[in-house]
């Protein structure tokens, strides 16, 4: 598996993260070694399993009760008016 | 099929094709992976836990309720419950979803297909098919317009429950996409699992439009995103399918875009292009394993699913002979059914002449008052077991149809039984054949002249005698005892 130029640039993009064109060829190389890491996991033998369904936990339900919440949560907001997280103008 | 579903243009025929994602906000107390409220209306922020912020180290637990809600909806609308199902990420970012994605299901939906039959104005049937049903986050609320420079975040919604209902491209007008809207969201209102509070956004559309020639492929689609009123999902629906016309006519080709309508100048505008389309990256969520569902579970709430508008139609037409259009017209909302079906419990065995005369009431006269003062029929002055006395009253010859207008008009105002109405108002009605004959010949006496030319063959006069001899009894004579009576004295 090989990122090229052009992944590197739509990932970045898609991340939102600014991309200096001085740095292409090392975050090329190093993301082509991650994969490179990771595609490690295709020489396991998956035959034997059926599909990507296959948990051994089983997913636990709740019952539907509203709780209140703890207005401290708001004390995370790096910066807040009126109650509401501020955030640079997004329209769109 | 029919000719009339093409548009013609100089240039030949066009056909439109169009299919909705409409996301429905499921009813329930808590969000679908936290507890907070789902409560409309609460302060900002109020009812956003750690889990609805995003803070590291929590964990989603899933809403059981919301799952059988989404079952509710899925055997409602006739589609497939999934045995397994399983939530996926898709990944974005925009400052309402605070985790930076949305937990939501891609590959394994906990419905897949179902369908929905439109009756179209020409009553014509259509079914529209779904694709899926699946459950979702929603996100939060961001705000505008308070400042210039600066967007302001609200994230009481984020975590609310919302189904997606994907429909496949089986319609063909802005009149079958409003028509099938109004039945989904009477469906879901039927069954409890949505409001379909357009206003308060509780039902959005996002709309798939593209056009063909007709014997040619399906074209390149545009999105509409976030219509939230039939309205304007009708208007942008138009301009999307004059402006692709416009395109391919002279020669251009539609891109694959997501548009938003702008309500101001009725039009669409792009918002989005190809080369910009969100990548969303999903892959299965590894905090919840899949969903899996038993049968028995299944069952259980099918047996909890209402009669539906098209069955509850079908019931009043065949147990009452109730014309279609009134049938149809009284289960198109739950609200509606629900009151005219009080009523009609309200009266010992209903007999269909009853129950028509009932349905005329509702539909008409209580339909105009409602209209009248902008009140939806649950907001009432008039009880259904009070409108129920008020048709006995005319079937029993208490009061006459006419009478029954002015006793519905005082209901209203003042909120009363009609029996306590007639009462009061002395407005029962004269049945006793002495009474009546009294004032007939009272005012045969006061126009023998008449009398005279009606004996010499102007049968026309009849009518006047009935109505002078109304008169007098101020409207309250039984019409039927009031003309036998009058046909007696003047064959004399």
């Amino acid at each position: 598996m090989a990122v090229s130029v052009e992944d590197l640039k739509k990932v970045a993009h898609l991340a939102r993260i600014k991309l200096d064109d001085s740095k292409t060829e090392k975050l090329r190389g190093d993301l082509n070694s991650i994969l490179n890491f990771v595609e490690q996991l295709s020489s396991v033998d998956c035959s034997k399993i059926d599909d990507d369904m296959q948990y051994t936990t089983t997913l636990h339900e709740r019952a539907d009760k509203a709780v209140p919440c703890d207005p401290s949560v708001m004390d995370n907001a790096p910066q807040k008016e009126c109650n509401m997280f501020v955030v640079p103008k997004v329209v769109g | 099929m029919s000719e009339e579903k093409y548009i013609k243009t100089a240039t030949g025929k066009w056909e439109a094709v169009i299919g909705l994602e409409v996301h429905a906000q499921v009813i329930s107390e808590s969000k679908l992976f936290s507890s907070s409220s789902t409560k409309f209306g609460a302060a900002p922020n109020e009812n956003v836990s750690f889990v609805d912020a995003a803070l590291p180290g929590v964990l989603p637990v899933i809403n059981s309720f919301c799952v059988d809600q989404a079952i509710k909806t899925g055997l409602g609308l006739n589609g497939a419950v999934n045995l397994v199902s399983r939530f996926d990420r898709k990944n974005y970012f925009y400052a309402d979803l605070p985790q930076g994605y949305q937990i939501s299901q891609y590959k394994y939906p906990i419905i897949s297909g179902g369908y929905i039959d439109i009756e179209k104005s020409d009553g014509n049937i259509r079914r529209v098919n779904l694709e899926r049903i699946h459950i979702e986050q929603d996100a939060g609320k961001s705000i505008h317009d308070q400042s210039p420079t600066k967007s302001f975040i609200d994230l009481n919604r984020a975590g609310i429950t919302l189904m997606e209902i994907v429909t496949k491209p089986d319609m063909r007008s802005a009149e079958e996409v409003t028509i099938f809207l109004q039945k989904l969201r009477a469906i879901l209102r039927y069954l409890k699992t949505c409001d379909g509070n357009m206003e308060e956004g509780s039902m959005r559309a996002d709309v798939n439009v593209s056009i063909h020639r007709p014997d040619e492929e399906y074209g390149t689609r545009a999105e509409i995103k976030n219509v939230n009123s039939f309205k304007f999902i009708a208007a942008a629906i138009d301009f999307e399918i004059e402006r692709q016309i416009g395109i391919l006519e002279s020669g251009g080709t539609v891109d694959q875009e997501t548009r938003l309508f702008d309500t101001a100048s009725g039009q669409t505008k792009v918002m989005r292009s190809k080369e910009d389309a969100q990548d969303y990256r999903y892959f299965p969520e590894p905090d919840l394993p899949p969903l899996t569902l038993t049968e028995e579970r299944i069952e259980k709430i099918r047996k909890t699913i209402p009669e539906l508008p098209d069955a509850k139609t079908a019931r009043l037409q065949r147990e009452f002979d109730l014309p279609h259009y009134d049938a149809a017209l009284i289960s198109a909302e739950s609200e509606t059914a629900d009151y005219y079906e009080k009523a009609l419990d309200s009266v010992n065995s209903p007999t269909k002449d009853f129950a028509k005369m009932l349905a005329n009431w509702m539909l008409g006269e209580l339909f105009s008052f409602l209209n009248k003062s902008g009140k939806n029929i649950s907001e009432s002055n008039i009880s259904a077991e009070n409108l129920a006395e008020l048709v006995n009253l005319i079937k029993t010859d208490v009061i006459s149809g006419k009478i029954a207008k002015e006793v519905l008009e005082l209901m209203w105002d003042n909120g009363k039984s009609p029996a306590q109405v007639v009462e009061e108002k002395g407005l029962k009605q004269i049945t006793s054949v002495e009474a009546i004959e009294e004032v007939a010949k009272q005012v045969l006496a006061e126009n023998a002249d008449k009398v005279t030319e009606y004996k010499s063959g102007k049968d026309k006069l009849f009518g006047f005698f009935v109505g002078q001899t109304m008169k007098k009894t101020e409207g309250k004579a039984n019409p039927k005892i009031l003309n036998e009576i009058l046909r007696k004295l003047l064959e004399a």
